[in-house]
């Protein structure tokens, strides 16, 4: 199976993995792409294959599924992969996230370092427990999606406020 | 804790955004790989034309460390200790006490 020969020859954890696709699909916003056409399980079964057939965790955050031709699932074949999606990140954007990083760091700052650790620094969450002395790598992989959620909502917050 | 043997981070803090030039200040905190509790973590702090903090006082994971020629440190343990601590402050003589923010840089 690709996803475990890519966990093997990355060391990284399930954990490691749910976490990349939680923060693909909330943190980066891509589960905004279904658009109805279909089922959402299919829609999300091709989706994750996609994820991990271009997953590597030494580029995340780079993450593409252009290119990906799918195809077993027949009614979500014509699933259509906004272009702008690759667009440059412009200074707004920028200024928006360090807002909700600013969030993040004012609720519990161990969040805000396990966030940078697993998404700026790409350290699995083994690595991350042993850096911060967290109790475990579930609570790792945890505290990192919570993390991912409070951004989220923390961007759909100051763009109610008209950021 | 201990810090991965084939990396080092960097963590890199900013004063909070201001118009006013004599608030900005940033700072980079390293640890070497392979680092624990034992192990020091060197600091350094710019004003915010770039240049080092000659001297001055930064509120940091619970501790004050005292800044000379733009260099401080804290102890791993204490930055571990001190994770869940979300007050950063720069006090400098002659400045106006600026607090700041780990950032994605």
């Amino acid at each position: 199976m690709r996803s475990a020969d890519m966990m093997r020859r990355y060391s990284i954890t399930d954990g490691d993995l749910m976490g990349m696709l939680y923060e693909e699909m909330l943190g980066r916003g891509k589960i905004e792409l279904y658009r109805g056409d279909g089922s959402f399980g299919g829609w999300l079964r091709r989706y994750v294959r996609g994820f991990i057939l271009n997953a590597n965790p030494n580029r995340h955050g780079e993450i593409s599924i252009d290119g990906f031709a799918g195809g077993e699932d027949g009614e979500d074949s014509k699933m259509d992969i906004p272009a702008h999606d690759h667009e440059v990140i412009r200074k707004e954007v920028w200024d928006m996230i360090h807002r909700c990083f600013l969030d993040l760091w004012r609720d519990d700052p161990e969040r805000a370092y396990i966030h940078l650790l697993k998404t700026r620094f790409h350290l699995s969450s083994e690595e991350v427990r042993d850096f911060l002395d967290t109790s475990s790598t579930a609570n790792v992989d945890q505290i990192f999606s919570r993390s991912v959620k409070f951004m989220r909502s923390a961007w759909e917050l100051h763009e109610r406020e008209g950021f | 804790m201990k810090t991965p043997d084939d990396k080092r981070i960097i963590f890199t803090y900013h004063s909070l955004p201001s118009k006013n030039a004599a608030l900005r200040w940033k700072a980079r905190l390293v640890f070497e790989p392979g680092s624990t509790d034992e192990d020091v973590a060197e600091m350094e702090v710019f004003d915010g034309d770039g240049n080092k903090v000659a001297s001055g006082i930064l509120e940091f994971a619970g501790q004050r460390l005292k800044v000379k020629d733009g260099k401080t440190s804290i102890s791993c343990g204490d930055f571990v200790k001190g994770k869940h601590e979300p007050s950063i402050w720069l006090h400098r003589a002659g400045h106006p006490s600026s607090p700041g923010v780990v950032t994605f840089e």
